[in-house]
């Protein structure tokens, strides 16, 4: 029992070992090759500090998209007769890989892609729109790979709810936006937050789509450590932006599993 | 809440031809029904009869395939749930989980605006209505069966809707608990002069809560009456069967006590009805029978007596002490009353 108990926890030792060896080395190399006057160089250069706010507020804005168009997406599948068939469409992009559905957007949204195209062909516009290499494009991007994951989990946190306390608040006298206001959307928080949290995490640490989407010029902080190492070959540089990405990561996840385990405690009782 | 009015001024509810079918199953099969105001009526069946199914039309929640029901004279028809005056104490209870007690019995209340101090005093006495007033700040997961089941009542009853629906909400109690709210349900009834309609597989519950209670089965009411005619004249052999225990039994079974039931018909033999041995001497009708098995239930025993040419055997309720040496597998003579007995159609 015992040892097949330590079998058990075996890859998850090796899987532990692994991640400790490789972010403590990162964050000990970090300062060991650079020294902490690394940090102060990165965080008091002006593009640096541009790559941090683009990405913050880019991720920011991602997540907040996913959840405004995650949420009524899952309370229709919650609802619908068909839901496995919906949710075979809702998680179909996974089938095809992330860099060709990217290059989808960029053959959609290019300057002589087929958007600017057909606006002009219908004689909206006279100059293409550019939008390929922008922020925008990337938003757009980073908003459609991380959809699904937002809409699994609202669904499945609506899943777990019981019907009959929509019922309840109906024959109590609440209309339907009522019940879903009161009810409904207060009880499916921890899977809003749930979901919230996993695109910030994935997007704040995005490369493949900020890198095609965005470019090189309006980089985000996965991209900028990408064109540290591979382009600039500073991979000093590239280490500490690694180690002032986790801050990040951390820093905006931290409030919102705070807020989760506060709902959680107040709905479920301890 | 109101100060309670001494006689129900609101609350009668009529069906008339009420029908629901799911795919080829007819769940509620032409049922009308007249509940006057301040009624307390029990609906009975076992499970799948359509009680639920016409609880949940009632209310608002499934649409009826066919006929009308009027409350106070308002046309239900495809009012929502929400405007017609209508509560429901749900099986599972269905009390908010992210809300306290007191703000689950403010919930209806706040949904039809009524003032912050108002609320307070409203839920206030709710509370003290069913004994809860020192929990009211409570999470709804730190209460016992029990508490749950009276903030429910709570949370309905504070709205003093017309009609109070309640779908088995004793069901999941154990069986003490179970009678202790019965009681407080029953005077909680009379108290708030509403009209119940309780729902419930359990025949023991019904006839002791109710003042008339409606027999389903198969969707469709088979017997409507107060609980002591369900018993004394039982209008069909399942309400004879289904409501307390009863000898069946057809006119060839009955030919050897020399009795004749009326023509296509069942005679009904409740077993407190049947005297056995000494007790038997003197009765119209009498056999000799052998008994099969003896349970004592508290001051009463229950026998089982199989006669020599019907293979179903008799059931007698006699008080413990007539049964003296009796032992199964003794002989002894059955007997009982035929005057006594109620008839019930054959088919």
């Amino acid at each position: 029992m015992k040892a097949g108990r330590l079998a058990l926890f075996a890859p998850m030792a090796v899987l532990i070992t692994a991640f400790a060896v490789a972010i403590g080395g990162l964050i000990w190399g970090s300062f060991t090759r650079g020294g902490v006057g690394l940090y102060v160089d990165l965080l008091s250069d002006q593009v640096v500090l541009r790559v941090l706010w683009r990405t913050v507020w880019i991720s920011a804005l991602t997540t907040l998209f996913c959840v405004v168009l995650a949420y009524p997406l899952a309370l229709f599948l919650a609802r619908s007769k068909h839901r496995n068939l919906w949710l075979i469409l809702v998680i179909s992009p996974w089938l095809v890989s992330i860099v060709v559905r990217t290059f989808g957007w960029m053959v959609l949204l290019g300057v002589r892609g087929v958007m600017n195209t057909a606006l002009r062909d219908l004689g909206l516009i006279d100059a293409p729109i550019r939008i390929l290499f922008t922020p925008t494009a990337v938003l757009i991007g980073l908003t459609h790979v991380f959809l699904p994951f937002v809409v699994i989990a609202i669904l499945s946190s609506l899943l777990q709810q019981d019907r009959r306390l929509e019922e309840a608040s109906r024959i109590l006298g609440g209309t339907r936006w009522q019940t879903f206001r009161r009810v409904t959307l207060p009880l499916s928080m921890p899977g809003v937050i749930g979901g919230a949290s996993l695109v910030l995490l994935m997007a704040t640490g995005a490369i493949v789509t900020p890198l095609l989407l965005g470019g090189l010029r309006d980089r985000m902080l996965g991209t900028q450590i990408y064109t540290e190492i591979f382009q600039v070959f500073n991979f000093e540089r590239a280490t500490a932006m690694a180690v002032m990405l986790l801050v990040i990561a951390l820093v905006l996840v931290a409030p919102l599993r705070l807020l989760e385990a506060r709902i959680r405690q107040a709905q479920e009782g301890v | 809440m109101a100060p309670m009015p001494s006689a129900a001024t609101k609350g009668r509810l009529r069906l008339d031809r009420i029908t629901k079918t799911f795919g080829a199953l007819r769940a509620v099969d032409g049922v009308n029904l007249d509940i006057e105001a301040g009624e307390f009526i029990a609906f009975l069946g076992p499970s799948g009869c359509g009680k639920t199914t016409l609880l949940r039309i009632i209310a608002g929640f499934e649409a009826a395939d066919s006929g009308h029901a009027t409350l106070d004279g308002r046309e239900l028809g495809t009012l929502p749930p929400n405007r017609r005056d209508v509560g429901l104490v749900f099986q599972n209870l269905a009390l908010f989980p992210h809300l306290s007690v007191a703000q689950n019995v403010a919930f209806g209340l706040e949904l039809r605006g009524h003032a912050k101090d108002a609320i307070a005093r409203e839920v206030a006495q709710a509370l003290a209505l069913v004994e809860l007033g020192a929990l009211s700040g409570r999470r709804i997961q730190q209460l016992s069966g029990g508490q749950r089941q009276r903030v429910a009542l709570a949370r309905a009853l504070v709205l003093e809707p017309a009609v109070l629906l309640l779908d088995e909400p004793l069901s999941a109690l154990d069986l003490k608990l179970r009678r202790q709210l019965q009681q407080e349900l029953k005077a909680l009834q009379r108290r708030t002069r509403t009209t119940f309609v309780f729902v419930t597989h359990d025949q023991e519950e019904a006839l002791s809560m109710a003042d008339r209670v409606a027999v389903f089965n198969h969707g469709k009411l088979e017997q409507f009456g107060s609980p002591r005619d369900l018993y004394q004249r039982p209008a069909s052999r399942f309400v004879a069967d289904f409501v307390g225990e009863a000898n069946i039994r057809d006119a060839a079974q009955l030919a050897a006590f020399g009795v004749a039931p009326p023509p296509r018909s069942l005679l009904v033999i409740r077993p407190e009805d049947c005297a056995v041995g000494a007790a038997a001497d003197g009765l119209p009708a009498r056999r000799e029978g052998v008994i099969e098995t003896i349970d004592y239930i508290g001051p009463h025993a229950r026998l089982r007596i199989g006669l020599d040419e019907v293979a179903e055997p008799w059931v007698a309720l006699v008080h413990g002490g007539a049964v003296g040496d009796l032992a199964p597998g003794a002989r002894t003579v059955l007997g009982f009353d035929p005057a006594r007995a109620a008839s019930v159609p054959a088919a």
